[in-house]
């Protein structure tokens, strides 16, 4: 099997390189956009792939009786992409008030320019391009759903807020806020202890945000139980957590490492990535702070956003440098999680100089190698004199 | 300096028989009973066993939830798992793993691009602690996989040969995608005069069947012509395709071909060109389209002419 595999790629490769290939990909090859309100919104993802290892140039064409109505996110009509980067595009289907209910299509194409031009007599320059047809319904009723899910509910000390979570999805026609209402309720589900409501963020029909909550409480030590209802999503859950005594729940965290790739050339973005895990039970406010270092001497304090990380959760703390001179760079740093430090951990890269630099004369070693030939010369000399004088 | 002798070399392998009988006097003793009497109803036996193998156990699978393919290439995917051992992770001996399209092939099929494929040997990527591993099994994917369900199931075995399996599904999308040359050249046609048949290879790199549409232009959309030249220009219905490539040695009827539309809006649907997905053979997803130009006096051509061709894929 592999070597059919093997066989395969040699042919693909060679037809590739023999003609001058261009290759695009689409995917998906459809979107259906069901029961689209008027004056609403929907959106999805599509993604605009090919094998070109350079960046390959194209544009986009959006193409129907109801053009107008769509949108790429950015409203760009050129795009880059290659075999690594490749183009994820938000589609945007807002479709008019006065619209008429029914069902609509369009297509959306991706063009590639062209890579080549005639030399001599008459040709046409070859374009790839790769299509999405778009399925629109539109309806005039408005439709409320949604769905929820990835609730969290962490355990807390005393005096110290509840932290509740959950992700809802859109699936109706029309924006919403859906309103949770937490009813907390004794460790025997008898007595009702607090009531709490609040409306999620505002949420676009076919898009999903989470709807998080800080509730203050004073409640005693023990175990509890929560029911949260929605009732845009007819939906409701029944959850528990505890209070403990102050200084019971301990946030812990790892640093796993910091990742960089271990050349770049002078002038490359160095991608640097720190690799936060918080093992601890509730969220954390966590932040990379360390230094970048250039043969021991420190460059520059390095410093990210403080972000939310939920427990059992990993966060990958980005930093991009641009190493400006040739040589062995160390990032040593931690991160600092509800102002607990993680142990420090290091990585390091070298930045060496581009193919275009490689050839820069130096002069140093030139001399060096010129002394000691001088040196060995007159060694050379002074032995035969010493020779002569003895004989 | 001395060569050791023989006395000496015997004496060495003496001291290593030593070594390996001591080594052997510390390994576990067999299961034990003891007590037992025959014929006595009310004896008690004490039994102690002493488990020498526990099964090796996979849990916590991981994998990206939808795969995006890159036409005519091939995507890396990743399928993890923990496997805990309780004879420490020593006693695990191999850990493989499947990923095949739920629709189209079973854990135990053959490896095939389309639905299956295998990985034997999969990467011990870290010890969480001395009875948990985890395990990275790479699969590398093909363009033309096909889209849908697939299930990655990993299978960990330890020494004793006995296994335990988990698995974890993930979708692959359908990828619509083309491959075609960067020009299509007619060379030197004086004027009044048809070019060559020229041929021209569209090649289906994704998963699933697509229709092509073409549309041609000289330097913009919907400009009404072919061909924009040094001097002068050719108008649009002078290009033209066709996919008899039947006899495509001898010049096709130009009348006969198909007349290529000038605008995106109105591509020319090539009829019958569904470019199949590579299933059985790489051949079979290539389709050849057939050119021909014409040059007419109208327009004044003259010098190198330039236009450009847009082959469109869509979802058949």
């Amino acid at each position: 099997m592999k070597l059919i595999s093997i066989s395969v790629l040699i042919l693909i490769l060679s037809f590739t390189i023999a003609s001058g290939a261009t290759t695009i990909g689409i995917s998906p090859g459809t979107m259906t956009f069901s029961k689209v309100l008027k004056g609403g919104y929907a959106e999805q993802y599509v993604q605009v792939t090919t094998n070109f290892p350079r960046n390959l140039s194209g544009h986009v064409n959006i193409i129907g009786d109801v053009a107008a109505w769509i949108q790429i996110e950015g409203n760009y009509t050129l795009f880059n992409f290659s075999a690594k980067n490749p183009l994820i595009a938000k589609i945007i289907v807002t479709p008019p008030e006065d619209a008429k209910a029914g069902n609509y299509t369009a297509t959306i194409e991706f063009v590639t320019d062209r890579i080549t031009s005639v030399s001599g007599g008459a040709g046409s320059a070859v374009k790839a391009s790769a299509a999405t047809i778009l399925k629109i319904e539109v309806v005039g009723e408005e439709l409320i759903a949604c769905t929820i899910g990835a609730y969290s509910i962490y355990s807390t000390e005393e005096n110290e807020p509840i932290d509740f979570s959950a992700t809802i999805l859109n699936t109706g026609n029309a924006r919403i806020r859906p309103k949770i209402e937490l009813n907390v309720w004794d460790q025997l589900q008898k007595n009702l202890l607090l009531k709490y409501e609040f409306n999620a963020p505002e949420i676009l029909p076919t898009t999903r945000r989470e709807a998080s909550a800080k509730i203050e409480q004073k409640l005693g030590l023990g175990q509890y139980w929560v029911d949260v209802t929605v009732p845009d999503c007819k939906s409701t859950e029944l959850l528990t957590f505890s209070v403990v005594e102050k200084g019971t729940i301990a946030d812990d965290g790892d640093l796993h490492g910091i990742f960089v790739r271990p050349f770049f050339y002078v002038g490359d973005i160095a991608d640097i990535t720190a690799v936060f895990a918080n093992r601890g039970p509730r969220p954390v406010l966590a932040k990379f702070k360390g230094q970048l270092y250039q043969d021991n001497k420190l460059l520059q304090l390095l410093e990210t956003d403080e972000v939310q990380v939920k427990p059992n959760q990993q966060e990958d703390f980005k930093i991009f440098y641009t190493p400006t001179k040739a040589g062995v760079y160390e990032i040593r740093g931690r991160v600092n999680y509800n102002n607990k430090l993680t142990y420090e951990k290091s990585a390091t890269f070298t930045a060496l100089k581009g193919p275009e630099q490689q050839y820069e004369f130096s002069f140093w070693p030139l001399l060096i190698y010129l002394l000691i030939l001088l040196l060995i010369i007159i060694l050379i000399n002074k032995i035969r004199e010493e020779l002569k004088k003895k004989h | 300096m001395r060569l050791p002798d023989s006395t000496a070399t015997l004496q060495f392998l003496l001291l290593l028989c030593i070594a390996v009988l001591s080594i052997l006097l510390f390994l576990p003793l067999s299961p034990v009973s003891e007590g037992g009497g025959i014929g006595n109803p009310n004896t008690s036996v004490i039994t102690r066993v002493n488990i020498t193998n526990a099964a090796p156990y996979v849990y916590n699978l991981s994998i990206i939830n939808t795969i995006t393919l890159v036409p005519n290439a091939t995507t890396w995917v990743w399928c993890a798992a923990l496997v805990e051992d309780l004879n420490t992770v020593a006693d695990i001996s191999s850990v493989n793993a499947t990923l095949h399209n739920t629709n189209f092939s079973l854990p135990n099929g053959v490896d095939y691009n389309t639905t299956h494929y295998t990985n034997s040997s999969c990467t011990n990527f870290s010890d969480v602690d001395s009875f948990t591993r985890l395990y990275n099994c790479t699969f590398e994917l093909w363009y033309n996989a096909n889209p849908g369900n697939w299930t990655c199931n990993i299978t960990a075995a330890d020494a004793a040969t006995v296994s335990d399996s988990e698995r974890i599904t993930t979708t692959v999308n359908e990828l619509i995608a083309l491959m075609v040359g960067d020009l299509i050249d007619f060379g030197k046609v004086a004027v009044l005069n048809y070019s060559d048949n020229i041929h021209f290879n569209v090649t289906n790199v994704g998963n699933k069947n697509i229709n092509i549409s073409v549309y041609a232009y000289g330097s913009r959309d919907n400009d009404t012509l072919a061909m924009v030249c040094d001097y002068g220009n050719i108008s649009i219905g002078n290009i033209r395709v066709s996919i008899n490539s039947s006899d495509i040695t001898s010049p096709l009827d130009f009348n006969t071909m198909t007349i290529v539309n000038n605008s995106n809006s109105t591509p020319t649907r090539i009829a019958n060109l569904t470019v199949l997905q590579y299933n059985m053979t790489y051949t079979a997803s290539i389709n050849t389209t057939v050119w021909r130009l014409y040059v007419p006096n109208a327009g004044r051509p003259s010098g190198i002419c330039n236009g450009t061709v847009v082959f469109r894929a869509l979802r058949a």
